[in-house]
C-alpha cells in the first residue's frame, strides 16, 4: 500500500528548479532511503512534502488522499511526522513538556478545556506523560525529562528530536540526516532503534548521506540529481548504477 | 510538605492584606491610585498574553480598552441594560474586534503586524471622534453611571465609594490573573510558547499556529475591554483619549520592564509604573528626567524586567540549595 506517494512534484525558486516533475512512493512498512549529491533537493522534497514549502507542480498522496496545498499542521495530524537537518526542538521548555507538545494537538484540541483542565484533559496528559516515559526509557535519556531541553548534548537532542517525531504514533517518519554529525556509536544506536520501530511496523522515509547508514537500512532508495529522480532501487542495485557513480563522482 | 504549608501562608497573608487595604489607606489618593493600578495589572496582563507569549506587537490593544469601554457605557446608558450584563458583553465585543482584526493582520510578519495594529487604533480613534450621534465626539460621554450589581434574592449591590471599587477591581484581577495563570501553564500556553520559539516545528507537530494566535489576541482583547469597562464606569467618563498613544508606551514600559511573559513581573510592573510617575509629581521640573533616569536604570540592570530578575533570583538559590 501506498502511503507516501509524490506525482510530478516540482517546485521553483525564483525560476531555479529545485525539484524537476519526481515520482516517487513509500510503501506501508518500508525504509526508503533518499539520497543524492549537496542541492539536489532532497531536503526540499521533505519540505514540500511535509506543507513546509509551497509546491509549483504536482501532487502529493498520502493514504490515497490529495494532500497537496493542506497547511503543515494539518498534514502533521493526519499522520506524517518528520525531524529537521538542523535540529529542531524547544530549548527552553523542558525534555517533557516538548514530548508532550507532540502529541497534544494530534488528541484533539479544545481550548476552553484545556484551560480548565477537564477529567479529560487530564486523562490525555497522563496518557502522554506514560508514552513519553516509554519513549524516553527507549532511547535512554528517561534521567533528563525534567532538564531544559537547550541543555541537553548534541547527541541527546538528535534522540529527542527522533522520538518527538515518534510520539504521536505517526504513519510515517521523515528523518532528515539521523547519522548526520554525531559519533559511530551514537550511529549504531539510531540505526537499531530505526530497525526496531520498523519491525514495530512504522515506515521511514530517510535522508541520509552516510552510505553504510543507507546500504544497512533502506529497503529501498532513491538517488535525486539536480532536482531529478535518477535512479530507484535495491540499495545494492544502486550501489553499481552508473548514472548515480557519475553523479557522486563526475566523470 | 513545608514548602506547601508556608505557600498556603503566604497567599493567607497576601489575602488579607489585599482585604485590608481600604482600613489602612486612609488617603483617597493613595486609594484612587491603588484603584488604578489594578486597572493597569488587567490591562497589562491581557497586553503581555499578545506581547509576551505570542511575541508580536501589537500596537491595537488601547483600541480594545475603548471597545469595551464605550460598549458597556452605551449599553448602560442608552439601552438600560444592567452592568454586570453589559461588563461580559464590553468584554466579548472587544474579543470579537479582535478576531476581525486579527483574521487578516495576524497572517502579516512581525512589522507589518504591528503596522496594521497601530492603524487599527487610529481608526477606531478617528470612528469614536467622528460618529458623534453615538460618542459624543471629542467631548465624550460624561456622567456614565457608577455600577449596580443586581444579585438575585441578595438585593443590588452599589459601586459607590472607593473601597466598594477596590474590592470590585480585586475581583476582576483575581479572576484576570487566575484565568492568565491557568492559560499559560496548560496545554493551550505550551502551544503558544511553541509557536514564539520556532513555528516551523510547531506547525510540524501539529499546532495550528494562526488558529493559537487568534486566540491569544482575542482573549487579550476580552481582559482588555474588561478593564475599559471598568475604567469608564469608575472615573464615570468615556472619551476617544481612551485610546490615545500613550497608553501603547505606558503598557510597553509596565510589560518590558515589569518582565514579559511572567505574570508576577507584569503585575509588579503595573503598580510600580502606575505609583512612580504619581509620586514623581512632587518635583514637576525634573519629573520627567527623574521618570527616564528610572527607566533606565531599570533596563540596564534587569534587561529581562522585574519579574525575569526575581526568576534568576530564585533559580539561583536553590541551586545553591539543592
Amino acid at each position: 500500500m501506498r502511503l507516501l506517494e509524490t506525482i510530478d512534484l516540482t517546485k521553483n525558486f525564483f525560476g531555479l528548479t529545485a525539484l524537476d516533475k519526481v515520482n516517487l512512493h513509500v510503501n506501508r512498512g518500508e525504509i526508503v532511503g533518499l539520497i543524492g549529491p549537496n542541492g539536489s533537493g532532497k531536503t526540499t522534497l521533505f519540505n514540500c512534502a511535509t506543507g513546509v514549502l509551497p509546491i509549483t507542480g504536482g501532487r502529493i498522496k498520502f493514504r490515497g488522499d490529495d494532500i497537496t496545498g493542506l497547511p503543515t499542521h494539518e498534514i502533521a495530524l493526519k499522520g506524517l511526522s518528520r525531524t529537521f537537518q538542523i535540529i529542531r526542538i524547544f530549548p527552553k521548555m523542558t525534555v517533557m513538556e516538548n514530548m508532550l507538545l507532540s502529541v497534544q494537538q494530534h488528541q484533539g484540541e479544545r481550548i476552553l478545556s484545556s484551560i480548565f483542565r477537564t477529567p479529560r484533559i487530564r486523562r490525555l496528559e497522563k496518557e502522554g506523560r506514560e508514552r513519553a516515559l516509554r519513549l524516553l526509557e527507549f532511547v535512554n535519556i528517561d534521567h533528563l525529562k525534567d532538564s531544559l531541553a537547550g541543555n541537553l548534548s548534541f547527541g541527546q537532542h538528535k534522540l529527542l528530536e527522533f522520538i518527538m517525531a515518534l510520539m504521536p504514533d505517526p504513519e510515517i517518519v521523515l528523518l532528515d540526516e539521523p547519522a548526520a554529525a554525531v559519533n559511530p556509536t551514537m550511529i549504531k544506536k539510531m540505526m537499531d532503534h530505526i530497525l526496531q520501530l520498523n519491525k514495530e511496523g512504522y515506515t521511514f522515509f530517510i535522508i541520509e548521506h552516510n552510505m553504510d547508514v543507507v546500504m544497512e537500512l533502506c529497503t529501498r532508495v532513491v538517488v535525486l540529481n539536480y532536482g531529478e529522480k535518477i535512479a530507484e532501487g535495491k540499495p545494492e542495485e544502486i550501489k553499481n548504477n552508473d548514472d548515480v557513480i557519475e553523479a557522486y563522482f563526475g566523470t | 510538605m513545608n514548602m506547601r504549608i508556608s505557600k498556603v501562608l503566604v497567599i493567607i497573608a497576601v489575602g488579607i492584606f489585599l482585604l485590608g487595604i481600604p482600613y489602612f489607606v486612609t488617603s483617597p489618593y493613595v486609594m484612587h491610585i491603588i484603584i488604578f493600578s489594578g486597572i493597569y495589572i488587567i490591562f497589562a496582563l491581557s497586553y503581555d498574553i499578545v506581547v509576551g507569549y505570542l511575541g508580536m506587537l501589537s500596537l491595537g490593544h488601547p483600541a480594545f480598552y475603548g471597545v469595551g469601554g464605550y460598549t458597556s457605557v452605551l449599553l448602560v446608558m442608552k439601552l438600560d441594560v444592567p452592568y454586570v450584563i453589559a461588563l461580559p458583553i464590553a468584554g466579548i465585543l472587544a474579543l470579537i474586534v479582535a478576531l476581525i482584526v486579527g483574521f487578516p493582520a495576524l497572517r502579516l510578519s512581525y512589522h507589518s503586524f504591528a503596522i496594521v495594529t497601530l492603524a487599527f487604533t487610529l481608526i477606531m480613534r478617528a470612528v469614536w471622534i467622528n460618529w458623534v450621534s453615538l460618542t459624543n465626539g471629542p467631548m465624550g460621554i460624561p456622567g456614565v453611571p457608577r455600577p449596580t450589581i443586581d444579585i438575585p434574592f441578595l438585593g443590588a449591590i452599589h459601586i459607590e465609594t472607593l473601597t466598594d471599587y477596590y474590592y470590585f477591581i480585586l475581583i476582576l484581577v483575581i479572576i484576570t490573573c487566575l484565568f492568565i495563570y491557568f492559560m499559560i501553564h496548560s496545554r493551550v500556553g505550551r502551544a503558544l510558547l511553541s509557536i514564539r520559539e520556532n513555528e516551523v516545528l510547531a506547525e510540524t507537530l501539529g499546532v495550528n499556529a494562526f488558529k493559537y494566535r487568534m486566540i491569544a489576541f482575542a482573549i487579550g482583547a476580552f481582559f482588555a475591554g474588561l478593564a475599559g469597562s471598568f475604567t469608564a464606569h469608575y472615573i464615570t467618563f468615556m472619551g476617544p483619549e481612551f485610546t490615545d498613544f500613550y497608553y501603547i508606551t505606558m503598557l510597553l514600559i509596565m510589560v518590558i520592564l515589569g518582565g514579559s511573559g511572567t505574570i508576577h513581573g507584569v503585575i509588579i510592573g503595573a503598580i510600580a509604573f502606575t505609583f512612580i510617575p504619581e509620586y514623581l509629581r512632587i518635583t514637576p521640573e525634573f519629573r520627567d528626567v527623574i521618570y527616564g533616569i528610572v527607566l533606565l536604570i531599570t533596563i540596564i540592570f534587569m534587561p529581562e524586567g522585574i519579574g525575569g530578575k526575581i526568576n534568576e533570583i530564585i533559580y539561583k538559590r536553590r541551586v545553591k540549595t539543592g
